[in-house]
């Protein structure tokens, strides 16, 4: 037995099938398989020209590395370690107590520097203390490590030497965390981006097939996709939005005093555009794939979604836009015009239309021309 | 403050320093980009000026000291 392709609606089916499954086609003669009484031809390949809106796209920026400096500073100091992670500060203990301790000179306020994890002694690679102390810029000062015999009240001493030693490695450790932290930002961003890219892939894979049952379950998971990736990032964007509107406009004196949140403004403004043009592209490929699925209803539905997107966080009016792109260094004007074209053509759109897949597709080609 | 005669014809703020298109609404004439690079300039100036001021003002008392022992 082989397989031929129903005339009607292009689901593979068996070549002594006198009625497709799935259309229910039947020959002119229903007793005769469809393959002998019908010339058929192969469907065409849908040729899909799926445009993505795609401006220049930036390198990537480290966040801001003041949340990691608050990190150490808090548990660098040996107090806090002791009220907040007990057990960890008993494992430092039990690890720091040993017979010959070593005991260095220094005045109370270097002495302070330590305890609040500021200042904090240099280990070498095989974890000797060395006789300087330093900060996270470098080292700041010399000191004369003196080789003592442990009594017991040294033992209980919480300016034991090794104690701020073990804990300077352990502030090592979590400025390390710190560094792994801005990488797990980035990479959830790009995974994001990443989430919203493959759906247009999976749209041209899905083109390929030619079964056509197989092709709407495809081209439905193709549509869950990008619904799922268009909503990741609309949450995302308008967090962002939030922050960088509340947080722009200050006067002189305000950005003088602004501390952290200024840092952080450029990482978040870079995100939105890159959100901004994913969402776009995404809602696109919803359309797209609602449509070939002939369901127009649910084309128009995400279009309306989208407006309302763009209505909720202001998108429309041009000085939104305008004031992302005044809080970074990088000009952003061709993305903010090509978006304030797409946004224009949107809420412009009329519910009420017919909306067959000839005109949907003309909106595509309108896009395209205009991104040109 | 410079502005932009766009192909519409309206008039565009534009910021003093880069030259980036300002949003209509805002009172400055440079964007927050470069505000906030002045301000950090500002910032650093204001500490260096304070730390020397209180190098100074620790230092004068000691040398008045010595030059009246002399």
């Amino acid at each position: 037995m082989s397989l031929i392709l129903c005339p009607e609606c292009g689901t593979k089916i068996s070549n002594k099938a006198t009625l497709c499954p799935h259309c229910g086609y039947m020959g002119e003669n229903p007793s005769l398989p469809i393959s002998i009484q019908d010339k058929y031809e192969v469907i065409p390949t849908f040729e899909y020209d799926i445009e993505e809106w795609n401006p220049t796209r930036e390198q990537y920026n480290l966040m801001a590395v003041e949340d990691n400096r608050t990190l150490v500073q808090f548990f660098g100091k040996w107090q806090n370690v002791q009220l907040r992670l007990p057990a960890i500060a008993k494992v430092i203990e039990s690890m720091a107590k040993k017979e010959n301790i070593l005991v260095a000179k220094m005045d109370s306020y270097v002495k302070s520097l330590i305890e609040k994890g500021i200042y904090r002694f240099t280990i070498d690679k095989q974890g000797e203390i060395l006789p300087t102390i330093r900060d996270a810029e470098g080292i700041v000062k010399q000191v004369r490590l003196k080789e003592m015999t442990l009594t017991p009240e040294l033992a209980n001493s919480l300016s034991n030497l090794q104690t701020h030693a073990v804990m300077a490695q352990i502030l090592d450790e979590i400025e390390y965390v710190g560094d792994a932290i801005r990488g797990i930002h980035i990479e959830l961003q790009n995974d994001r981006i990443a989430l919203a890219e493959s759906t247009k892939d999976k749209l041209l894979l899905t083109s390929r097939i030619q079964d056509t049952r197989l092709r709407e379950i495809a081209l439905l998971n193709v549509v869950n996709s990008a619904t799922e990736a268009k909503r990741v990032l609309m949450r995302n964007f308008s967090e962002n939005l939030n922050f960088i509107v509340e947080n722009s406009q200050k006067n002189d004196v305000q950005l003088l005093f602004e501390g952290k949140k200024g840092k952080d403004i450029p990482q978040k403004v870079s995100d939105a555009f890159q959100a901004l043009i994913s969402i776009t592209n995404s809602v696109q490929i919803e359309c797209e794939g609602y449509a070939l699925l002939g369901e127009y209803e649910a084309s128009k539905q995400s279009l309306m979604q989208f407006r309302a997107f763009i209505v909720d966080n202001k998108l429309d009016n041009r000085d939104t836009l305008l004031r992302l792109n005044e809080n970074t260094s990088l000009k952003k004007l061709q993305v903010v015009d090509e978006f304030m074209t797409i946004s224009n053509r949107i809420i412009k759109f009329d519910t009420n239309r017919q909306l067959s897949c000839h005109n949907f597709m003309m909106i595509s080609e309108e896009k395209h021309n205009e991104s040109k | 403050m410079k502005v932009n005669k766009t192909e519409t014809n309206v008039t565009e703020k534009m910021c003093k320093k880069c030259g980036k298109v300002l949003a209509s609404t805002t009172k400055y004439r440079y964007c927050d980009n470069c505000r906030r690079g002045r301000a950090k300039t500002r910032r650093e100036a204001l500490a260096t000026a304070g730390a020397l001021g209180i190098a100074i003002l620790s230092v004068v008392p000691v040398v008045k000291h010595l030059v009246n022992k002399k």
